[in-house]
């Protein structure tokens, strides 16, 4: 049955809401921690977090996600900070892995939009 | 190479999960009113409003899966660690002290191997009035080698 967006009919369930969160090591003290959120099998929700260990705490470095339906990236300082925030075109998680992987604390002093 | 350890969330661990995110934001609308209204900005915070979220729907559920792309975790994986998990896996241990007994070891290599555990993530050790619970945080690993 065709809706026109407006209205959900009783007989159609709501879609079930599931997270998947992983956490990626990447090296002893360096994690890239995913978080995506699906209804039905619609990713609604995706954050992607490279984090390194400081003083036994696990501090963000870059995050990629859509929060508030907004594809961006967004740069912290040493103490986790929000620096600076830019656009960012959805990529899935194994393309943010391989970006961490390959170029690490780098990252920090990219152009994250251009890659 | 890649470990990939999945964990199975059952009943017991999403109430273990929304007992932690009370004791880190209080309740859902105190966090709700700090990434929305206050934007906060923290990664960790916008995180848990989406887990809190989908665990309070009806059928919401949470998967985890912890992934290693370094083979240092072989390091925190010897032998007698790998028989702690296995231990754990069998059945709840209260405390270090009974699944030290179980295993006929010694208390103090029992904790040191299960923090050295904890510090990658496979197990937690949850504070019980004067007890430490140790519970195994993973289901399955597996191994493979990218081509």
């Amino acid at each position: 049955m065709e809706t026109d967006g407006l209205f959900r009919p009783r007989s159609i369930p709501r879609p079930v809401h599931r997270v998947v969160r992983q956490r990626i090591w990447v090296r002893r003290d360096e994690v890239l921690d995913a978080v995506e959120s699906y209804e039905g099998a619609r990713r609604t929700f995706y954050s992607y977090t490279y984090k390194g260990q400081r003083g036994g705490a696990w501090v963000p470095s870059v995050r990629w996600d859509n929060w508030e339906g907004q594809d961006h990236v967004d740069r912290y300082d040493e103490t986790g900070g929000l620096k600076d925030r830019t656009p960012w075109r959805d990529r899935p998680l194994p393309d943010v892995l391989k970006l961490v992987k390959m170029f690490r604390r780098n990252l920090l002093t990219m152009d994250l939009a251009g890659l | 190479m890649r470990v990939e350890i999945a964990r199975d969330v059952g009943a017991a661990d999403v109430g273990r999960e929304v007992e932690g995110l009370k004791a880190r934001h209080k309740s859902f609308e105190a966090l709700r009113q700090r990434v929305f209204v206050e934007r906060c900005n923290e990664p960790d915070a916008e995180d848990d409003y989406v887990v809190w979220r989908a665990l309070r729907e009806e059928g919401g559920a949470l998967e985890e899966r912890t992934v290693f792309e370094t083979p240092d975790v072989f390091r925190a994986l010897t032998p007698r660690r790998v028989d702690l998990l296995e231990a754990l896996r069998g059945g709840e241990v209260p405390s270090i002290k009974e699944l030290a007994a179980k295993l006929r070891r010694d208390y103090k290599n029992t904790y040191d191997d299960l923090t050295a555990l904890q510090s990658w993530g496979l197990v937690d050790l949850r504070r019980e009035g004067k007890n430490q619970r140790p519970i195994a945080l993973v289901t399955s690993l597996h191994v493979s080698w990218e081509k």
